[in-house]
Order: structure tokens, then sequence, then C-alpha cells
């Protein structure tokens, strides 16, 4: 299983979910201003044509990170921010290139606070040193660009200043983003070690709790035919072929409960919590089974795949007015992977289910990597795969 | 994942995150600034601009300990040095360098986004949105001041105002963020916390199940199948120690002390299963190294040991061999166990699902401590099972722990389906030789 990167995105889905508007916002920012600056000196533009190659670049940048950041589609790929800034580069050298030889265009280009703006909206998808790394590459380049264009015209400032002066903002930015990710970052590592200290999630109250009602189960089971049956033979002269036939009842009987209870996935006991009240889908109860699980392959996902499918499951349930039957969720193994299918009937207005889930999905996404969602005529069907934790 | 932050977190460490990003603007602005005063100095030597230089040097140490230390005084200070800074690189730049200002105030723009960049304390949107409407009047103000007192050009900085309207911006989407993750982030902590608690539900019941079989199901067994009429007094004694023991104490409870390992693995769980199985009358050939197992934690060579024993007991009872072989291999990362006879064999995929030795004794044992068991076997061929634990700590320790039998001196479950006695989820392709 490979280890998730220390982006923001990969650590706190729900926070940077919630960020997804200021991404939007900063790329329509970088957009507008940038269409603002262009229009504003139109006329002093030595090639228009290639100024609005420029922007139409940039265009796609930003359409392309409003895209790659959508929740529905984490993570954010270090290849999408790539494409992202290299558009951006392009159209950055097209603006350039558009007016060139006049000294006074030089500091006046919409390149520095678009790409700045850009490396803002990219900081929580990706792990602060990338940012901070593609903001210095991106500064290099854009100073390499001022450096050929300078040499075009007669500035009347040392290019070394108006370098400085140029890639500032993508270099504040960058760092900004970097350092804003990083301190969120970090922020959540030292409440994890603090949470995840023992005693902390799991008090040892709730330990001795959970091993006196494991273990009243069993005794319950055990008082039932056990005890009396052991009792009785321990102080017999001797043994009977009833005796020994009821020893094999007893042991069949016992292996059963067992079985079912060792066989019972971690997913099935979630479900089972969403309809105590009915007792549904009790062992030996239900009919037909909200989770079919024949391979055995629940367990094999990892402790935040559970967590984020066992919230997701909650609020489908919370969200359903209706006990568990309303969802079926079958899994299987499929070579070295396993995949798991869920299907929910939701009396929910098709339009509304991203808005409504949208967290659920942004942690699902980047647990599980691939997941596919549909939701058509109210039936929600969702797949995903993941590796054996 | 780490599951986000809890909203009342979340809030300080957000604004702790903001103030970080207002400074890296600020520290870089002030690099552009020393930049941009160098490179005018070394192309126009003639110049005084080390006045603005020593500005920038003051305002960036002033910023460092506004960075380093969180704190108003630290707060206004900076503001203050920040304020004389400006005034102070205008001053210079206004006296040497004005054919250069006249033709772009943007010269003049970065030492003022520092200033904007404070970041003050306080967690609220209201306190961070009034440290930058401070920082940029201050700034300004002071451009201004220092541009009235030379005569000097006086026109709008369109860039210190994008650095304006970019830190309300960011400020208020700060709040818009929060504000959208804060309904879900309680959800998924509680989901968090219910798993955690499920798991270790789960590794007690686990602990219980080979509990159980180790104990009653093996009891049970020996009754059903003794030829004899009187029960075997050493069996009535374990059936009555097992009772008290199973009724009466917390076990599952007291399993979980942990122990320091010893350093002699004569002592081993490994070993003294071994040891058991040979007093049974099995003839054990042990090859390898057991000292290996000394690098196991205590839950995890219980776990082997447990595992082991259980194996051997199906030798002794299924295989029709009283000969097995026993070798223990260990690297750095795990430590493996190859338990083989040349028995019988039996046919993996033909085992009733309702057998639990190898299940809940071996194989969830073993898993239970991030382990994994390997069964190969056919008929007439033997069985030969291949048990791993890894030595560094497993991806999810709180899906359970082995579980000692409260009398590790049990007697060897005997049981009335002699073939079936192992896994019925034995993995297919860990199947047939």
């Amino acid at each position: 299983m490979s280890v998730p990167e220390r982006s923001r995105q990969q650590l706190d889905p729900i926070g940077t979910f919630g960020n997804n508007i200021a991404t939007i916002l900063y790329a329509l920012i970088a957009f507008g201003l940038s269409v603002g600056i262009v229009l504003r000196g139109f006329d002093r533009i030595g090639n228009p044509p290639l100024a609005v190659v420029g922007l139409l670049f940039l265009g796609v940048s930003c359409v392309y990170l409003v895209f790659a950041s959508n929740s529905i589609r984490a993570p954010f790929t270090r290849q999408a921010m790539t494409v992202i800034l290299l558009s951006a580069l392009v159209g950055c050298a097209f603006e350039m290139a558009s007016q060139w030889g006049d000294p006074h265009r030089v500091l006046g280009g919409w390149g520095p606070l678009a790409l700045g703006l850009l490396l803002l909206a990219i900081g929580p998808y990706r792990p602060p040193r990338e940012v901070a790394a593609a903001g210095s590459i991106a500064a290099v380049f854009f100073g390499f660009l001022v450096v050929l264009q300078a040499g075009s015209s007669i500035l009347g400032s040392p290019v070394l200043a108006v370098v400085a002066v140029s890639i500032m903002p993508i270099l504040a930015l960058a760092y900004a983003a970097a350092a804003h990710s990083k301190a969120v970052v970090d922020g959540l590592d030292r409440w994890h070690r603090k949470v995840m200290r023992p005693g902390r999630v799991v008090t040892r109250e709730d330990e001795a709790g959970i091993a006196r009602s494991v273990q009243q189960d069993r005794v319950t089971i055990l008082n039932r035919d056990v005890l009396p049956f052991f009792l009785e033979i321990v102080d017999k002269p001797a043994i009977s072929n009833a005796d020994r036939e009821r020893a094999r009842d007893i042991a069949a009987s016992v292996r059963r409960v067992m079985v079912a209870e060792v066989d019972r996935s971690w997913l099935e006991q979630a479900v089972d919590k969403l309809a105590p009240a009915t007792g549904e889908h009790q062992v030996g109860v239900t009919a037909e089974p909200v989770v079919r699980d024949d391979d055995h392959v629940a367990n094999h996902m990892s402790y935040d795949q559970r967590t984020a499918l066992r919230a997701f499951i909650v609020a489908l349930h919370e969200g359903s007015a209706r006990s568990s039957d309303f969802m079926k969720i079958e899994l299987y193994r499929d070579g070295s992977i396993f995949r798991a299918v869920l299907v929910a009937e939701l009396e929910i207005a098709d339009f509304t289910i991203r808005t409504r889930f949208a967290p659920y999905f942004a942690v699902l996404r980047v647990m599980f990597t691939d997941l596919r969602l549909e939701y058509l005529h109210g039936v929600l069907t969702l797949s995903f795969s993941y590796e054996q934790r | 994942m780490s599951l986000g932050l809890p909203s009342h977190l979340a809030r300080v460490t957000l604004s702790d995150a903001f103030q970080k990003a207002m400074h890296a603007i600020a520290f870089a602005s002030l690099l552009g600034a020393g930049l941009v005063v160098v490179a005018f100095m070394a192309e126009r030597p003639q110049l005084v601009l080390w006045p603005a230089l020593l500005a920038v040097a003051a305002m960036t140490v002033a910023l460092w300990l506004n960075d380093r230390y969180e704190s108003v005084l630290f707060d206004v200070s900076y503001l203050v040095v920040g304020a004389a800074g400006v005034y102070w690189y205008s001053v210079t730049f206004y006296t040497q360098l004005a054919d250069v200002v006249a033709t772009d105030l943007i010269w003049l723009s970065l030492p003022k986004v520092a200033v904007i960049m404070v970041a003050g304390a306080g967690v609220s949107a209201w306190a961070a949105s009034a440290w930058v409407v401070s920082g940029y009047v201050i700034a300004e103000t002071f451009a201004l001041l220092a541009a009235l007192q030379l005569g000097a050009r006086i026109g709008p900085d369109g860039f210190s105002l994008i650095a304006l309207a970019m830190s309300i911006v960011a400020i208020l989407l700060s709040v818009v963020s929060r504000f959208r993750a804060r309904k879900a982030q309680p959800k998924l902590h509680r989901a968090a916390r219910e798993e955690r608690m499920a798991s270790l539900r789960a590794g007690l019941e686990l602990k219980a199940a080979a509990l159980l079989h180790d104990t009653v199901l093996s009891h049970l067994a020996a009754i059903a199948n003794t030829p004899k009429t009187e029960l075997e007094p050493a069996l009535a004694s374990q059936i009555r120690r097992d009772l008290e023991i199973l009724v009466g104490e917390e076990w599952l409870r007291e399993v979980e002390q942990p122990a320091a390992p010893t350093g002699d693995f004569r002592k081993s769980p490994l070993f003294l299963a071994v040891q058991e199985a040979k007093l049974q009358g099995l003839v054990v050939d042990g090859t390898g190294d057991i000292g290996a197992v000394l690098k196991l934690d205590r839950a995890r060579s219980n776990a082997l040991g447990l595992a082991a024993k259980q194996c051997l007991t199906n030798v002794i009872k299924h295989s029709g061999t009283m000969n097995a072989e026993v070798a223990v291999y260990g690297s750095d990362t795990e430590v493996s166990v190859m338990i083989v006879d040349e028995g019988k064999g039996f046919e993996v995929a033909a085992v009733g699902s309702d057998r639990l030795g190898l299940r809940a004794s071996v194989r969830r044992r073993i898993e239970g401590v991030g382990g994994t068991v390997q069964v190969w076997s056919s008929p007439g061929n033997g069985t030969s099972v291949l048990i791993r634990v890894p030595v560094a700590v497993s991806a999810n320790p709180s899906a359970g722990a082995s579980a000692p039998a409260p009398s590790p001196e049990v007697d060897p479950p005997v049981d009335s389906d002699p073939q079936a006695e192992v896994a019925a989820d034995v993995e297919p392709a860990g199947g047939m030789p």
C-alpha cells in the first residue's frame, strides 16, 4: 500500500474540501485580474493576438485547477500541478512576447500575480515542500523571461531589481501557501499524536467495559449449556453414550456461534449498529444481508478507510430516514486487490446528492482513489477498490 | 489521514497557519526590497542607498521577533519599526532615485506589503482584518508622509492595495472554508472513535474465540471421543480449573497485561509449545534458529507459541504420524515458523466452514498481531503451515493481540472430525502442493 503524501488534502480531506471554494475564487481572481490588466493597457500592446493567446493559456490553467481540485476528483496530483503551472507559464511567455521591447511594460504584466495566486490555490492540495519548490522553479523561469525581455529594451533600472520585483509575488505567494499548509499539517500531526496517545481515543475504562461485555457474552453462552454439562460430568462416576452425544451437540452449537461471530466483519457490525432497534441483520436472522462479503475482504481495509466508510454509511443512514435495508454493500476479491460496490436507494433529489454528501465523498476519494460515483433516479452507486492493509 | 482537526482546534490552527502565511509573504517582500536596493547600489555606487537597506534589515529583525514570539507587544513593535522602515526606505528612494520612482511607484511597494502582512494576535476574522487594515493604513501613511515631506509624486499604489484586498479575501475565505467543513467533521471523529472501539472489540472477540476453542471445545471433544467410561482425572481437573477461570475471572483483561520478553528462548511460548508436544509423544525435529523468537515482543511471541501449539496438536490428532518438523527463521523484520508433517494431509478446499482450529487459534490469532499464515496440504502428501510474524509494529495493533490460554498446560483438543480440523478460510492460492 502506497504511503499517502503529507499534503493537507491527504491529512485533512474535509478541511481541504471546505477550502475548495477558496481555490475556485483564487482561480477566478487570477484570471479576472489578468484580463483586467490586459484590457487596461490593450491599446499599448504591440501584438494583441499574442496577449489573447496568453490569456487563453492562463484560462486553461485556471479551468483545469478548478476541475482537478474538485473533491470528487481527489487527490490532486503532482501532474495536475505541473500542467497548471506550465500552462500558466506558457501564457506568461505569450503575454511578454505581446509587448516585447516596451520598457514600461516589463513590470506591468499579469504573470507574477496570476502565477502566485495559482500557487496559493494549489497550496492545500500538495505537500508544502513541493509547493515551495514549484514556486521557486516558476520564479526562476519567469525571472529568465524577464531577463530576456529586459535585454530587448532600455529599462532605466538594474535588471536584478526588475527581476526581484517581478518574481517576488510568485515567491511570496508560493511560500505563503507552503507555510500555511505546513502549519496546518504540523497542527494535525500534533493533535494526532495527542489523541492517539494510549487512553485518549479509547480510555482504559472503555477497554475494560468492552472486555467485560465480550466476556459476558461468552459466559452467557457457556452458562446456557456448557457449564451445567461440565459441572455434571466432572462429578459423574461414568460417561455414557448420551453424555458423549450431548458433548458433540454442545460443541457444534458453541462452534456455530463462534464461527458466526469470528466471521462477522467490522462492516457488518457497523451496519448492524444502524438498526439496533429492529434487531435486523442479527446472525441467522437476516434473509438478505446488507453486506455481502463472501471472500471476507472487508477486514482488509485500513483503519482510515474503515473510518471514512463508516462515517459515510452513518451519514447515508441519517439521510435516508429508513433502517439499513435501503443499502447493499458487496465486497469481493479481484486478483490481488479487493473491490466494493455500495448501492443505496435515497429519497433525495438527484441534483442535491453531491452537495449533501460532498464532504464524505471528499474523504472517500482520498481513501479510495478510484472511487466512482453515480446517482440516477434515486439510486446512489459507489464503487471503489483497495489493497490489503 | 488524521481526520482533520476538531472545530475548536481548527480555529486556532488555521489562525496560526494564516499568520505563518502572512509572515512568509512579509519575509519574501523584505528580501525583494533588499535585493532591489542592492541592485541599485551595484549599478549606481555613487548614491547613498544604505539607509534603505538598514530600514529593510531593521524590519526583518522585527518581523522575525514577531513571528517567533506571538504577542501583541511584538505585533505593535513590528508596526512601529515597519512604519519607520517604510518612511526611511521611501525617503531614501525619493531623494536618491527620484527618476526611478517617478516612473513607477512599485519600487516603494515591497516594504509596505511587508507591513500589511503583520497578522497579529487574535484568532477571529475581525482581529486578523483589523491588523491587516492597520498595517495598510500605517504603511501608506508613512510613505505618504515621506512623499509630502520631499514634495515627491503622490499616487495610488496598486500593488499594496492588491495585497490588502487579497489579505481580506483570504481571511473571509478562511471563515467560509471552516464553516463548510464544520458539519461533517464531528461525524468523522465519531466514526473514528467507533472504529477504534470496534477494532478493540474484534480483537477481544478473537481472543475469546481462540480461548474457548483451546479450552471448552477441546474438553467437549475429549469427552465426546473418549473410549473410556470414566473421565480422566487430569481432564476433570483441567475442566474444573478452566471453568473457575472462565466464569470467575476477568480473563480477557488479565491476558492483556504486558510483560517484558525474557532473554532465554527456553522460556519462549514457542519452545514451550514444542516441549509440550514432545511430552505428548510427538517427535519434533527442530531446525533453524529458535533464538529468533526473542526478537518478538510479548504479544507476538505468545501468539506465535499458541498458534504453533495448535498446529502441533493438529499433527498429533489428524495427521496419522507422530513426526513433525519445526523450522524457525528470523530476519530483521520478521520471524517465520514452518511446521511440516508427512502425514495423510487433507483437501484444503473440502474443509467444513464450521471448523475453528486453524482459523481462530492459528490464522486469526497471527493476523491479529500483523502476521500471516499459509497452509499447503493435499491428501497423502502431508501438511506444511508457514507462520510469519513481523518484528516491527503492525499496521493496526489494536486489531487484536494474542490471548494466552488461562491454562497453558491445557490438553490437546480431541476432535470428532479429524480431517476437518483445519481452516475453512484457507486461501485457495496458498493451497495445493
